[in-house]
């Protein structure tokens, strides 16, 4: 074990040997005139300078990503399908569903009845985009957002499918978005971490989350997301215990550092120092946090806007306003999950509760950030891990249905930081099953969502196991239809 | 070994390798009849191996000159004839062997025919040369002319070999500049922007101005018309008769099937693209949008095409250069982050955080990089009027963020200076319009103004849209008329035993807010004749406590529901006096005394909150070492008819100073449920005489006739206890 913290060591010695000797060498001035890049290597697989900015003008410099875990139906949402209501309980016909696998809670139907939409739709906006009746509050800031309807993913189950959303992979060993951004950006405010994790449950039929989503994978661990407390209390043990003040917190870090260092000495393990670093940040935001999580100053307006809801902590709504005060501070990657969505069964009630639980607070934190200048150089993203089926799971009853997992294709929308506003984007054919026109696949949506954070996504790279690493591993292309 | 030795190993040597030609001879002509047993097959993959023998060993050859010197000639000619057979021997074993492994598919036949008679020729050479050495027809100067010529032949088996591994254009790939492939758009002609590109990918490499196979050539469109040896390449309008597509639909083993065998092959949707293009006519001009959309040609194009578009990433030159790195580290603090925009721009960031922490010498202290700064926020921070003036320093600032900060907007004209000011945020001060206007009018380059939770008038902002229609004032959200349902109270209580001093106490988070309760079973508590909190609610007993919460403006709460327990005494003992039934005694007797909630099973298990009787009723003394005034005492019990478990018929309270003196002074009877149900905790409260007393007795009687819902009526009914209070 020791052994190996040790060649690590000397391998990154060696690198920054070369990288700096490059630079001194005069005698190799040929050489690099000739092959400029050739001394440089390319930075990427070791922390090096070009980590923690964006390579190139970002439009957006936050994020703020509000994860519908279950994955909300886009029938009943965002894509409007009259068709399925015109042939309600008709058979989907083959030739649509072409082969498509379906999960082990579908597969042993011998029909598959189309189904509308309980929920109306209307056209909102300049934009005229369609939003059913189940998100009043969402349709009315049609014009600020830009839905995809062509989203499409490899899974079809919700824990390898919000992995793979979350990651880059359906396997659960690689480093979450949020830690990407941390480790190719940075934190902005010092004195915060540059990922914060908040959970909330729907009412719904939920799905479990896991520390996994909000891994640092391979990275240092101090690119992991810090999962706030559903409690009043958002960040537990925060505060000094009693007969300890500041100066004596800070001689015990003192020296709890320098025991720590001596423990790295020996072995070299750098997860130590991610430690020590850890202890450090906890320390300042012991500054920073109250301020934030107090929420007994905001306003009455402020609560009109997200909901009454959004002072008890723990509730979705809370966890939108406090997204907001975070990302404001300076949170580089506010990850939000909030359960209840996945309706195999009783979908129009499941949707109705959960609907009430996000459309006010979804569409008051978009606002809330515009209304500060803020939403220009945040990006809100709002959607699950894929779709649903347009077709019923278990019996046809016109009233009262549920929908299967459904991969391929299925609708998001993106608010600010640099996407394009009053827009839709990709078409899904008449049944809404397949893709029609501009598919937007999770490698693709990754490459978009960092090139907006001024990252192409091909060089944001880490060694591990011999190989270099990306969000989008060896594939993604930035969707240009996206940009604003 | 000797000279006659040596020279007999030369003739063995030279008759095998005369063997070896008339083998590769014989194999050569007859190639077609032959057929590779597998260990042939095994060395022809030794080609690539032992091909470097004759390269090695011919290229040593000519350098044995430089040896003839100092050896002398007789040492000259035994070394040269030496490296000769060996040349010529490995020559001949590599041209073998690589014929074995042109018997294999998959390469280039162009490629392949031109490797093998190079090939050929080395071995050849090298025998021709050995036999006029061997015979001194040549003298060392021929020789070394013919060695010379060896190389030269090698080198171009050499590359002809190199070219069937990595490919023809290997060697010189990277002096041609990689060829932008543009995707096409809607507006693209089909046959450009699409057709000819699959064309020039699959087919050009045979098909060109050098090398016309089948006398064709499409290296352009001139030349595609002329068609080749077979005749014209499509038939417009007809897929079955355009000869490329029919060569593209033979099987992949025929002779005849374009791309090659080994080749690039044309991928299924780029042959329903050039399907679909010779069906609609072949067109040479026809843009992509005005093929009928049933063809779905723009769809094929974007699934082929899919590498979008290259982004174009805008980037920026800014009229200064970059602050050093030391100024950088200076500016920088916990609290106020300088930062690079970016890696590629000099362009600076400054935010500042945590207001508590804010110290006006930290924004002075950025006058270090007041040229870079481009962008400055001051969020939140307790920045005064006075502080303004400050920002004038920073020449090319354009974005600056003052949302709540401590201005009044009377020194709002200190950012005139401002002149690159482009994004100006001023939500949640208290700026007044007649300040901001006349700073407005300066700012040439503003196009953003934040403005929301100011006080400024609707209209104001209205006339202002007006007159500076290239700002964008942004005003926020609007609070509608709208009456929102207002969030029900909190429950603060964790635990529902409620002791002498114990209260329940609900809160809300909304400021403002009024709760309204009622302890009374039959009202609502509607906000107008039930009781508001002004704090802790006292029960005196078991009671169903109902709240809601109002405030003006909104709508009231939904009704929470909560059921509390109350007691002022807890009993020092309690002993049964029958017997609980054995799958359900729990702690025993303690279980009616312990204070702990009844729980529900889980999995079917009992679990110890509850105490069941059903062989005997339920009969407990309780006992306390001073005697108590007990006003009354509550008996929680549980009602699940559809498990036998109802309210007891009645229950019976004595009352007295020991165990034997014990009188009855109070029954009730609890109300029966009428419909079969499940899982219901149920209390009920029995007031008594007043008096003091240590001794008292709850006896509750199982019912004795089942309703008539109850399907097994074979075992007597359950009773099952959880606590015995007393208030």
């Amino acid at each position: 074990m020791g052994n190996e913290f040790f060649k690590n060591r000397l391998n990154i010695t060696r690198r920054h040997f070369f990288g700096k000797a490059a630079a001194g060498i005069g005698g190799l001035a040929l050489g690099s005139l000739l092959i400029p890049k050739i001394w440089k290597g390319d930075g990427t697989d070791v922390v090096s300078s070009p980590l923690g900015l964006a390579q190139y003008a970002p439009k957006a410099k936050r994020i703020i990503y509000l994860c519908q875990n279950g994955a909300p139906s886009q029938y009943e949402t965002f894509d409007y399908k009259p068709l399925l209501t015109k042939m309600m309980g008709q058979d989907l016909p083959e030739s649509i569903r072409g082969g498509q696998r379906l999960t082990g809670m579908t597969a042993s139907q011998t029909k598959f009845p189309l189904m509308g939409s309980y929920y109306n739709f209307r056209q909102h906006g300049q934009s005229g985009a369609y939003i059913s009746d189940l998100l009043p509050n969402i349709a009315k800031i049609a014009d600020d957002i830009c839905i995809v309807r062509t989203m499409n993913t490899d899974a079809i189950n919700h824990d390898p499918a919000l992995t793979f959303l979350q990651t880059g992979a359906q396997v659960g060993n690689r480093p979450s978005m949020g830690a990407w951004m941390s480790y190719g950006l940075g934190s902005e405010n010092k004195n915060l971490p540059a990922f914060c994790v908040l959970l909330s449950r729907g009412r719904g039929n939920g799905q479990g989350v896991y520390s996994k989503l909000w891994t640092n994978g391979f990275l240092d661990s101090t690119h992991q997301g810090v999962v706030f407390s559903s409690s009043e209390d958002p960040i537990l043990y925060l505060n000094d215990a009693e007969g300890i003040d500041k100066q004596d917190r800070r001689r015990m870090l003192d020296h709890l550092a320098e025991l720590n260092q001596l423990g790295f000495d020996e072995s070299g393990d750098p997860e130590i120092q991610a430690k020590v670093q850890q202890y450090e940040m906890a320390y300042r935001m012991q500054t920073a946090v109250p301020e934030l999580t107090d929420l007994s100053k905001e306003p009455d307006h402020i609560i009109k806007m997200y909901g009454p809801d959004c002072l008890v902590p723990g509730t979705y709504a809370a966890n939108a306003l406090l997204a907001r005060k975070l990302s404001e501070s300076g949170v580089r990657f506010v990850q939000l999950y909030h359960q209840g969505w996945d309706s195999h069964g009783n979908l129009p009630n499941e949707m109705g509760m959960q609907a009430q639980d996000v459309d006010r607070a979804s569409a008051a934190l978009i606002t809330d950030l515009k209304q500060r200048g803020l939403l220009d150089e945040t990006l809100v993203i709002w959607g699950g891990e894929f779709g649903r089926t347009n077709y019923c799971q278990g019996n046809f009853t016109p009233d009262n249905y549920g929908r299967d997992h459904h991969p391929r294709a299925y609708s998001i929308f993106m608010a600010g930081g640099g996407t394009k506003p009053g827009t839709v984007y990709g078409e899904t054919d008449e049944f809404g099953y397949n893709v029609a026109k501009d598919p937007v696949n999770i490698h693709d949506f990754h490459a978009t969502v960092l090139h907006l954070m001024g990252i192409n996504h091909e060089q944001l790279t880490y060694k591990h196991l011999g190989r270099r690493y990306r969000l989008t591993d060896v594939s993604g292309n930035v969707i240009p239809g996206l940009l604003a | 070994m000797n000279k006659e030795q040596l020279s007999s190993w030369y003739s063995i040597l030279l008759s095998g390798l005369i063997f070896l030609h008339a083998l590769l001879l014989f194999l050569l002509f007859w190639q077609d009849q032959v057929n590779l047993p597998w260990a042939f097959q095994l060395f022809g993959r030794f080609h690539p191996l032992i091909l470097h023998l004759p390269i090695g060993l011919g290229v040593l050859l000519p350098f044995v000159h430089l040896l003839r010197r100092p050896l002398g000639e007789h040492a000259f000619y035994l070394s040269f004839r030496f490296v000769l057979y060996l040349t010529a021997l490995s020559a001949a074993i590599t041209a073998l062997f690589g014929f074995f492994l042109s018997q294999e598919s998959g390469f280039e036949p162009e490629l392949l025919v031109f490797h093998q008679w190079a090939g050929l020729a080395v071995a050849w050479m090298y025998l021709l040369l050995l036999i006029l050495f061997d015979r001194l027809l040549v003298n060392p100067f021929q020789a070394f002319i013919g060695s010379m010529v060896g190389v030269l032949l090698l080198s171009l088996a050499g590359h002809g070999g190199a070219n069937i591994t990595h490919g023809e254009n290997y060697l010189m790939e990277f002096w041609q500049p990689e060829k932008e492939v543009k995707a096409p758009t809607e507006e693209s002609v089909l046959f450009e922007g699409a057709i000819q590109p699959i064309l020039e990918k699959k087919c050009v490499s045979c098909h060109n101005d050098q090398k016309t196979k089948g006398q064709l050539n499409m290296s352009s469109v001139a030349k595609m018309l002329q068609g080749g040896k077979h005749g014209d390449l499509w038939k417009a309008g007809d897929v079955s008769k355009s000869l490329f597509l029919q060569r593209a639909h033979l099987p992949l083993e025929h002779k005849e099937h374009m791309p090659p065998k080994g080749k690039n092959q044309l991928t299924p949707d780029e042959i329903l693209l050039l399907e679909a293009w010779v069906k609609e006519g072949a067109s040479l001009d026809k843009k992509i949008k005005a093929y009928p959309p049933a063809l779905q040609i723009s769809k094929l194009v974007a699934r082929l095409f899919a590498i979008p578009a290259s982004i174009e990433i805008p980037k920026r030159e800014y009229p200064f250069s970059a602050a050093s790195e030391s100024d950088l580290q200076a500016v920088n603090s916990p609290f106020c982050s300088v930062y690079p925009m970016s890696s590629d721009a000099p362009a600076l960031q400054a935010d500042f955080y945590v207001a508590k922490r804010f110290e006006l010498k930290t924004l002075e202290n950025l006058s270090k990089v007041a040229d870079q700064l481009v962008g400055i926020n001051l969020a939140k921070m307790p920045i005064k009027d006075e502080n303004l003036s400050l920002l004038a320093q920073f020449p090319n600032l354009e974005k600056l963020n003052l949302n709540f900060t401590e201005i009044s907007g009377a020194n709002l004209k200190a950012l005139m200076s401002n002149k690159k000011l482009v994004s100006l945020s001023l939500s949640g001060t208290k700026i007044t319009a007649n300040q901001l206007q006349p700073l407005i009018v300066q700012l040439p380059l503003l196009k953003e103004v934040f403005i929301w939770n100011t006080g400024i008038a609707s209209e104001q902002i209205a006339s202002w849209k007006k007159t500076f229609p290239k700002i964008r004032w942004e005003e926020g959200f609007v609070p509608s008329d709208e009456k929102l349902m207002i969030n029900p109270p909190i429950l603060v209580n964790e635990n529902f035993f409620l002791g002498p001093q114990d209260k329940v106490v609900f809160k809300h988070t909304i400021q403002g807010t009024s709760i309204h309760y009622t302890l009374d079973k039959e009202k609502e508590p509607d906000s107008l004749g039930t009781l508001i909190t002004q704090g802790p609610i006292d029960i005196p007993a078991f009671t169903v406590v109902k709240a809601l919460a109002t405030k003006p403006g909104w709508l009231a709460s939904k009704v929470v529901k909560n059921t509390f327990y109350k007691y002022h005494f807890v009993p020092d003992s309690v002993y049964l006096l029958t017997q609980a039934e054995a799958k359900w005694q729990a702690k025993g007797a303690s279980t009616l005394k312990d204070l702990i909630q009844g729980k529900r099973d889980t999995r079917g298990l009992a679990n110890d909150t509850w105490i069941g009787f059903q062989q005997q009723d339920a009969d407990a003394l309780f006992e306390f070492k001073q005697a108590k005034a007990v006003k009354g005492m509550t008996v929680s019990y549980l009602r699940k008819q559809d498990s036998n478990i109802f309210p007891p018929l009645e229950i019976e309270i004595w009352v007295g100073n020991s165990a034997k003196t014990l009188k009855k002074v109070a029954s009730v009877k609890p109300e029966q449920p009428a419909e079969n149900g499940g899982y219901s905790p149920q209390a009920i409260n029995i007031p008594l005489p007043s008096g003091n007393f240590t001794h008292y007795r709850m006896l509750a009687k199982r019912i004795k006739r089942f309703p008539a819902y109850v399907k097994d009526k074979a075992n007597p009914a359950i009773i099952k206890l959880d606590e015995v209070l007393f208030y």
